[in-house]
Order: structure tokens, then C-alpha cells, then sequence
């Protein structure tokens, strides 16, 4: 009876109802993982940086999910940014319960969903992860499709385990795939067991988080206060060439790499600096390729050891060579968001797109979203070469002075700005004196007029140096272009 | 003119506006011309006879691989007679050509034809005959005034479709500055609706049988937007020539702005019957560095009065003030008036050209380069950038040592930009790792000046290895044993073909 009993209730259930096992619980009998697939449904809004102040283009897009434990769901990539609804559905099922984000690291491209409705979870078993990292070989690819809620399966193989993202992550490289039918957050399986779940497909290639990546997000996700993932915060180069190596007087086989610079928000700052070589990280070797033997990926970057077996806050022992002295350097790990960064890949104050306008002037915070929309696809070689230069050579040094690169983006036609109508796209040095440390300033800054002049000033190099407002004028122009742009406010007294 | 409005790195701007150079496939043979010879002393009749065809075996160059050509094509293009048994084409039409051939419009046998002068600033060339009687009977062509906006004009050329001359009418749509292609600066041009095509490069606008213009380029972008060299561009190419030292066309490394802001001219203090163009930023070893400052307003050139839109009265036209500066020769003083803290003051600047733009425009010479174990560089230029059009953040990376020399206080602006441009494979250089042109800061620890003295340095290095420093934001070092590089150098440039290891 006991046997009967297992089989029917829980075993908390089975203890309450009297009915004590007479051995251990069996574990729960393993389930393809594709029975863990749930079809996500979101609707959001893209910012549209070259119109700020109205709303972006709508999107709705339907998204794999993977149904974990604790009754959250997995899903991958950036599939979710700017989402305003989420919905979740259970295969060959026709009903549509209310998602909520708990959990989206925007950095690495990973977030959580919620169903708060217990019945949506009612038979749905969680995904078993694989707890290593799956090397070269076949696995599944899994992809929900909203047409008759199922999950399509193909072919696909490892063949490789680069490093990618900015959060320096180990993945799942996928061939024998075809990449256009391959959409981020689909899960790459194995019978069981989930070996990954897809980041990114473009052009030919597919790249997945590997399941140990997985374990340790929803690991993280556990804490009261998600820390993300650490980085080492440098610039490296390998050094193989043997003159190299002898220049820096590295022994035979000693391996190493130089680091090249230091980023001031990074782990490595205060205490690696630019010309170490760095020999071992947490007592592993670094050869002078770049690679350590990682015990899960085999040969691997040394890139990837931090987030994977890392958390931010660990100190970690980093053995260098500097100034021909080989010695050990404590480093506490940080993670870096891209809130940080000096030129954000997108808003991460305001997805909608924050903007100012002040005296018919446009002000926005430049971002790698920015250059994208405004730009196109061939962004990298017709945005302005200042604003190109920002965002590649400088996007990971803000300083005290400059937390975020403020771009005079565009003028407004009105009798305040008459003759600066083609002005755009210049990043500002100071306004009436101030230099805005970010956008936020700058509001503030045209509150104080030099006399009766707003004098906006640019950064060297961008062909306009000065332009000069009626700060009257251009007072009465803020109020009358923000009310002909911006929508009303909506909403009661 | 050199860019006041576009930098010479500017790409895009260099794609937006497609040149004509008029590659034009060989696909049938050529045919017996069939136009008749018009009266002599009609200009207008004379115009057929003198325009022809310009077929080019153009070779070009390799940057990965300077000191040898590439396989060879064939290009043609158009061009017309002009006064001392010349012809005039576009300087891209003979670009990289290895033997130029002319031919009439009359049957007769194609000849040879040499470069006399070409200047990639301006897109202007001019070639000579050696066969001293093969113009015979052709009547040079005259050059006109600037053509009117809105009258009509007759384009010759080759274009592609046929090998007859061709001929297409249109009007001059306006006449103001325009990014020449060829060499990424700014001169006059005039538009045309005029139907223009590849092989039409280098041919005439005519009016009234006087040439008007040069033709050179199209905008792709748009419709029936075809571009001509207009007279004074051409005559002070071919002035510049006439004392056999030719020395171009100054730059204006000056940014201004219109004056067209009313706050603007209140904040100065300028006066309602004065008008000009605001003076926004001066370069690092600018001509202008002590003549104009910024925020002056620039209210006229040599007496020409410029209005606050940036123009000038030209007859019945109004031509960019840009043009005043460009129609100098270097060395040619100009006097300037100026609206400087409220008063007006007088100035002179002297034309020359600057070192920043004059180093990185494209050039006809044989292209510079050195080897050493195995490492190439070059020097920077406009056709490097091109060629190798590196992933975004190495083209950032190059273009901010670019402007850093323009901009950046204390910076030697007569510095040349050298560049690591690849790295051929070879023992000496094992474990080097390939990258895109990356721009070098140091050898051995010590700044250089020019490619020529990285070779220097490197020549009368004593180190054991040689190690440079390439520029941030990835100040990677790279490393070449110096006595191996020295003694498998012979044969290193032998295995690679390579004939010398240096042209400096």
C-alpha cells in the first residue's frame, strides 16, 4: 500500500495521510524535455530614438520557454526587452495565462517569467538541466510555435564552445542547423536533460548558454539580490610569439597573457594594471593563447572562468608577472551592467528612449539602440564618425565628469533655432558653462542662461563649435514644442 | 578646396556619390566611326572631332601587397582636345593605367597616349600624344564661363551601350560645392540632368561650342544627377600647370557656420548691414591658426562680400564663399574682413595646404611601404581605409588618430599616421597575431616621424628585439627578434616576391 500511496500523493501529502514510505522516494521518473516547453507570448514597444517623445513601433513575438523549478520559466536572449505583456501557454492547450517578468539580466541576455495561476503549473514537469557543460556531439533543437501551441524539433549538433556576449559566457556553438529558422530562446535538448537555451542566431551562426550557465543563473536567481555574473574588467592580448614572450621574460611554458588596459569600473581595476602578465586566476594556468583547462568545456577561453564558476564579491588570487616580479594579487570580482557603461547599448534609465527638450534643441544620452534605429543596419560606417568613435573606443570608460555621452541629436524647426535647423548629432561639451555629466543635467543647465544667451558648446572635431539661443526665446519655444510633440498626460486630476 | 564641410576620412559621403569611371567591358570590337567632319570654323561642328574615346588598361594597386600590381583590366572613359595638342580627361579615368589609348571618332587608328598631369583633388588630367600629328585636323576645344542655371548644355562622351560618341542634352541645374569622389574634397561643380553614364567620364559640357564643364560623377542616389567639373575648377588646374610646377589647389582647414540665427548676430553685436559666416573651430597647424579665431565672423574675402548664408555674388549668380579660397595658388595672399569682438579687423591669410589632408589623399605615386620580419606598414591614406575597410572599432580607432592630430592640443600635426597593415607569415613573426590595420604609436619605446624614420630607427636599432607599441585603445605590443629579422630577411622577401624591402 505504501507503493500505492507514493504513487498517489506527494510524499508530504503521504506522510500526512498516514501512509509512511517504507523506503525512499524514487526521484521523480525523467521526462523528455520537450514536455517542459511552454509557448511565451509577449507584446512590446521598441523605443524609437529618432522620435523620443511619442511611442516606439509595437511588436508581438512568440518565445520558447522553459519551465523550471520553483514554477519559473527560462527564457533566453533579449526577446523580452521593452516587453509590456507576457503571456504564457502549456502545449495543445488553447488558453493564454498572465506572465510576469521576476528576474531579466539584460546584460547576458537571460530572464525569468512567473505564471501566478497554480493551475498553469499543474502537470507541467520542470526541465532537467544538465549539469556540465555538453561538448561536441547531437542534440535537439526545440521551438514553440503558436500554431496549434506545440513544439517543433530538429537536428542539430555542438561543434563548438566560444565565448561570447558581454558577459563573457561560455556557449553552445550549433552547426548543422539551419540559422534562419533558429530564434533566441529556443532550447537546445538531449532526450531528458536541456543542454541549452539559444542567445543569439545571426547570419550562419547559432550560439546557445550552456546548461551550466543555466544552472548557475537559476542558482543566482535564488538569492534575495541577483548579483549577476563577474567579468575581469581588461583588455588582453595573447602573447605566442616567442620574441614576445622573451621580451617580457616570461619562462618556457610558463604561458601568460598582457593585459592591455584596465577599465576603470572593472573587477581588474586598482588591482591589475596595463603590462601584466597574467600567469594563473584561482591557481589555474593561463596559457598564452588565451585558454585554461576548464573542467566541464575542456580547453576553453579564461574569459569564460570568472562567470562560470564565479560570483560577484569572490576574491579571487590572480598570479602576475609585473615589472619582472611574479607575484599574487587579490581581485574582488564585480560584475559590470550595462547601466555602466558610458555609451549603454540601450536606455537602461527609460527603455522608451529619454530625451530632453530644451529651446527647440534635442538632447538624448547616446546608445548602441541609437545608432542602430536612427542608423540602420549600415550604422557602423554612416552614423557621424564622433558618435561612432564614442560608442567603439569609449563605451566602457565613463568618468566622475561623464557618466553618458550627451548628444545634441537633432533641432526642432521654430523662430527660437531659426539657422541651426541642419545641426545634429554632436556630442555637447557644455551648456551655459556646465558640462552635463549626462542627460539628466541638462535640464538644469538651461536654467541658468549666460546672460541672455543659452550658449551650447561641442566637443572639438565635429565641424560646430558654438551655437547660441535667445534664452527667451528659447524658454517660450520649450513649452511650445513640448506641448506640439509629446503626447498629453493621460490620467484624472 | 579641401573638406570644409566633409572630413577626408568621410566614407560615406565618398560611396554616396559614385564616380564615373566607366568600366566598360571590351565585349564587341570596335567599329568603323561614322561621322561625318563638320565645318571647320563653326565651334559648335568642331565639338564631335574633338572628343575621344579613352580606352585604359588599368593595372591597380594591392594594399595588402604594395610593391606589385594586380591583374590587369580594361577601363575607358572620355576625353576632348584642348589647346598645345593636349586632351583633357578626369584624373580617375587614367588612375592606375598602364597604357592609355585614344581614339577619334573618324575611323582612324588608335594612338598612345601618356600623362602629362593629373591631380585626384580636383579629378583632372591631362595626356599627351606622342604622335605629334595624330590631333591633325582636330580643333581644340575652348573653355567657356560658368554656365548659367537653367541653360541648356550638351554632354559628349563614350558611354556605355554603344562605341559611337554619344551625345545628350540637358540643362544646368545648379552650380555649388560638391565632395568630388575621386579625392573625398570640395570644389564648384554644376549639375546636370543631362544623361550620364559610365564611359561619359571625362568628356565635355558644351554650350554654344565652348566647354563649360569636365564630366566626373553621378549621384546614384537620386535621378538624372550628373555632376560637371565647371571652368574655373578646370582653368585653375590647367593655370597651375602652364609654369610646369604644378601645386594644386589650397586647403581651407577652417570650419564656419551661416549666420543664419538671429539670436546669433544679437549675441555679436553684428551690425543689420554686415553679414557673414561664424568661425566655429580651427584645426591644430591650420593656415588660419593666428588669422581667424573662433567666433569671428568672416564678412568678406578679398573684397567679395560674403552674405549669411555662406555665398557671394557672382554676376548674376551666387556662387559658396568656399570658392573664393579654392580659385588660389598656394603661396597667394588673401585679405580678410572680419567681425572680432565687435569691430571689424582685417587679416590675411596665405594659401597652402595642410599637412593632416595632404598626407592621407590619394595619391599617383607608387605606394610607400615597409617590411620588416614579415610586418608590413604603410602610411595612412584615404585608400588604405578603403581597400582594407577594417570592422568598426579599428576604423575608429584609426580615425580617432586622425583627428586627435587635428584637435588634441600639443599634437605634431606633421607627424605621417603609419600603420601595421598586416602581417605576411614567416618564422621570424610566429605567434604575431594577424589584425586589421592598427595604427603603430612607438618603436622601441621611441615616437617616430614618418615611415621613413620607423625605418630608420628600426636600421640602427641595437636591441635585441625590436618591439612596437601599437596605438590605444589596443596599445598591444609586438615583438620581432632583430638578428633573425636581419638574417632571414633576403630570404623572406624572396619566398614572398617581394623586391624591395622598402619604398619610403
Amino acid at each position: 500500500m505504501t507503493a500505492t500511496c507514493r504513487r498517489a500523493l506527494p510524499l508530504l501529502g503521504a506522510l500526512l495521510a498516514g501512509c509512511a514510505p517504507a523506503v525512499a522516494p524514487a526521484p521523480a521518473a525523467p521526462v523528455d524535455v520537450a514536455q517542459s516547453i511552454v509557448i511565451i507570448d509577449a507584446d512590446g514597444t521598441d523605443a524609437d530614438p529618432s522620435a523620443p517623445w511619442g511611442g516606439g513601433k509595437t511588436w508581438t513575438r512568440t518565445l520558447t520557454g522553459l519551465a523550471v523549478d520553483g514554477h519559473r520559466i527560462l527564457v533566453g536572449g533579449w526577446g523580452l526587452h521593452g516587453q509590456q505583456h507576457v503571456r504564457a501557454q502549456r502545449q495543445g492547450t488553447t488558453a493564454k495565462s498572465p506572465a510576469r517578468a521576476i528576474l531579466v539580466d539584460a546584460d547576458c541576455g537571460l530572464a525569468l517569467l512567473t505564471v501566478d495561476d497554480p493551475l498553469f503549473w499543474t502537470g507541467l514537469p520542470p526541465a532537467a538541466i544538465y549539469g556540465g557543460v555538453a561538448r561536441q556531439g547531437p542534440a535537439r533543437l526545440l521551438h514553440a510555435t503558436p500554431d496549434g501551441a506545440r513544439v517543433d524539433a530538429s537536428e542539430a549538433a555542438v561543434v563548438g564552445l566560444p565565448i561570447s556576449g558581454r558577459c563573457n559566457l561560455l556557449h553552445l556553438k550549433l552547426g548543422q542547423v539551419d540559422a534562419r529558422h533558429v530564434v533566441p530562446s529556443d532550447v537546445v535538448g538531449s532526450g531528458t536533460q536541456a543542454l541549452g537555451v539559444v542567445a543569439s542566431s545571426t547570419g550562419d551562426e547559432v550560439l546557445a548558454f550552456t546548461s551550466r550557465t543555466l544552472v548557475a543563473f537559476l542558482a543566482e536567481a535564488r538569492r534575495p539580490a541577483y548579483r549577476g555574473f563577474p567579468t575581469l574588467g581588461i583588455h588582453w592580448q595573447s602573447v605566442t610569439s616567442p620574441a614576445l614572450r622573451d621580451e617580457l621574460g616570461l619562462a618556457p611554458g610558463e604561458g601568460g597573457v598582457r593585459v592591455v588596459h584596465v577599465f576603470p569600473l572593472g573587477s581588474g581595476a586598482g588591482a591589475l594594471v596595463a603590462g601584466d602578465v597574467i600567469l594563473t586566476i584561482a591557481g589555474k594556468k593561463i596559457d598564452g593563447d588565451g585558454s585554461y583547462d576548464d573542467p566541464d568545456a575542456g580547453r576553453a577561453p579564461f574569459g569564460s572562468m570568472l562567470p562560470d564558476s564565479h560570483h560577484p564579491g569572490d576574491v579571487v588570487d590572480v598570479g602576475v608577472l609585473r615589472d619582472g616580479v611574479r607575484k599574487a594579487v587579490g581581485v574582488t570580482l564585480r560584475a559590470w551592467p550595462g547601466s555602466a557603461d558610458l555609451v549603454p547599448w540601450f536606455n537602461p534609465d527609460d527603455p522608451a528612449g529619454a530625451y530632453d527638450i530644451e529651446g527647440g534643441l534635442v538632447f538624448q544620452n547616446l546608445t548602441g539602440d541609437y545608432l542602430t534605429r536612427v542608423f540602420g543596419s549600415s550604422w557602423g560606417t554612416v552614423a557621424p564618425r564622433q558618435l561612432l568613435e564614442r560608442y567603439w573606443l569609449d563605451r566602457l570608460e565613463p568618468t566622475p565628469e561623464e557618466a553618458r555621452v550627451v548628444v545634441l541629436t537633432r533641432v526642432l524647426a521654430d523662430p527660437a533655432t531659426l539657422g541651426y535647423e541642419r545641426v545634429r548629432d554632436l556630442v555637447v561639451e557644455s551648456i551655459n558653462g556646465v558640462k552635463p555629466r549626462s542627460l539628466a543635467d541638462v535640464r538644469g543647465a538651461f536654467a541658468h542662461p549666460a546672460g541672455a544667451f543659452d550658449v551650447v558648446t561641442f566637443a572639438p572635431g565635429q565641424r560646430v563649435h558654438r551655437i547660441v539661443l535667445d534664452a527667451r526665446e528659447a524658454a517660450a519655444a520649450t513649452e511650445r514644442l513640448r506641448s506640439a510633440y509629446e503626447p498629453p498626460k493621460v490620467g484624472g486630476p | 578646396m579641401k573638406p570644409l564641410h566633409v572630413a577626408p576620412l568621410r566614407l560615406p559621403l565618398l560611396a554616396a556619390v559614385q564616380v564615373v569611371f566607366g568600366l566598360l567591358a571590351h565585349a564587341s570590337p570596335a567599329r568603323e566611326a561614322a561621322v561625318k567632319s563638320a565645318p571647320a570654323r563653326d565651334p559648335a561642328a568642331d565639338v564631335p572631332a574633338a572628343v575621344l574615346r579613352v580606352e585604359v588598361s588599368v593595372a591597380r594597386r594591392d594594399w595588402s601587397a604594395p610593391w606589385k600590381l594586380r591583374a590587369p583590366e580594361s577601363a575607358a572613359g572620355t576625353s576632348f582636345a584642348i589647346a598645345g595638342d593636349r586632351l583633357l580627361t578626369n584624373a580617375h579615368v587614367v588612375r592606375d593605367a598602364q597604357q592609355i589609348t585614344v581614339k577619334k571618332n573618324d575611323g582612324s587608328a588608335p594612338a598612345i597616349a601618356t600623362v602629362e598631369a593629373a591631380d585626384e583633388d580636383c579629378d583632372l588630367a591631362v595626356l599627351r600624344l606622342p604622335d605629334k600629328t595624330f590631333l591633325a585636323g582636330v580643333h581644340p576645344l575652348d573653355l567657356g564661363d560658368l554656365p548659367a542655371s537653367g541653360s541648356s548644355v550638351t554632354i559628349y562622351g563614350y558611354p556605355l551601350g554603344g562605341r559611337e560618341l554619344s551625345t545628350t542634352t540637358g540643362v544646368v541645374s545648379r552650380i555649388e560645392s560638391q565632395t568630388y569622389a575621386e579625392g573625398g574634397t570640395i570644389h564648384l561643380a554644376g549639375q546636370t540632368d543631362s544623361a550620364i553614364n559610365p564611359g561619359n567620364s571625362g568628356g565635355p559640357a558644351v554650350q554654344g561650342g565652348l566647354v563649360v564643364g569636365v564630366v566626373f560623377q553621378v549621384l546614384r542616389a537620386g535621378q538624372n544627377i550628373g555632376f560637371f567639373i565647371p571652368t574655373p575648377v578646370v582653368r585653375h588646374f590647367l593655370d597651375d600647370l602652364s609654369d610646369g610646377k604644378y601645386t594644386g589647389f589650397p586647403d581651407v582647414p577652417v570650419e564656419v557656420m551661416p549666420l543664419e540665427s538671429p539670436a546669433a548676430r544679437r549675441e555679436r553685436g553684428l551690425p543689420a548691414d554686415r553679414s557673414g559666416v561664424v568661425v566655429q573651430e580651427i584645426p591644430n597647424g591650420s593656415s588660419f591658426q593666428g588669422v581667424l579665431a573662433p567666433d569671428d565672423v568672416l564678412l568678406s574675402v578679398d573684397g567679395e562680400r560674403i552674405s549669411d548664408d555662406g555665398t557671394f555674388a557672382s554676376g548674376k549668380t551666387r556662387l559658396p564663399f568656399l570658392h573664393l579660397f579654392d580659385m588660389k595658388s598656394i603661396g597667394q595672399a588673401v585679405r580678410l574682413e572680419v567681425w572680432r569682438e565687435g569691430k571689424v579687423a582685417l587679416a590675411e591669410w596665405k594659401a597652402s595646404r595642410y599637412g593632416p589632408w595632404d598626407r592621407v589623399r590619394r595619391s599617383r605615386a607608387a605606394p610607400r611601404y615597409l617590411v620588416y620580419g614579415g610586418l608590413l606598414f604603410l602610411p595612412l591614406s584615404v585608400d588604405l581605409l578603403v581597400a582594407a575597410n577594417p570592422p568598426g572599432d579599428r576604423r575608429a580607432a584609426i580615425s580617432r588618430a586622425v583627428h586627435a592630430q587635428m584637435w588634441a592640443p600639443s599634437q605634431d600635426v606633421d607627424r605621417e599616421i603609419v600603420v601595421l597593415a598586416r602581417v605576411l607569415r614567416d618564422p621570424v613573426n610566429d605567434g604575431v597575431q594577424e589584425g586589421a590595420p592598427v595604427v603603430v604609436e612607438r618603436v622601441n619605446g621611441q615616437p617616430f616621424h614618418d615611415l621613413a624614420d620607423l625605418a630608420r630607427l628600426l636600421d640602427l636599432s641595437q636591441r635585441k628585439r625590436d618591439v612596437f607599441q601599437l596605438a590605444a585603445p589596443y596599445p598591444d605590443l609586438v615583438a620581432i627578434d632583430h638578428d633573425r629579422a636581419a638574417a632571414t630577411r633576403a630570404a623572406f622577401l624572396a619566398a614572398h616576391g617581394i623586391p624591395h624591402d622598402r619604398n619610403l
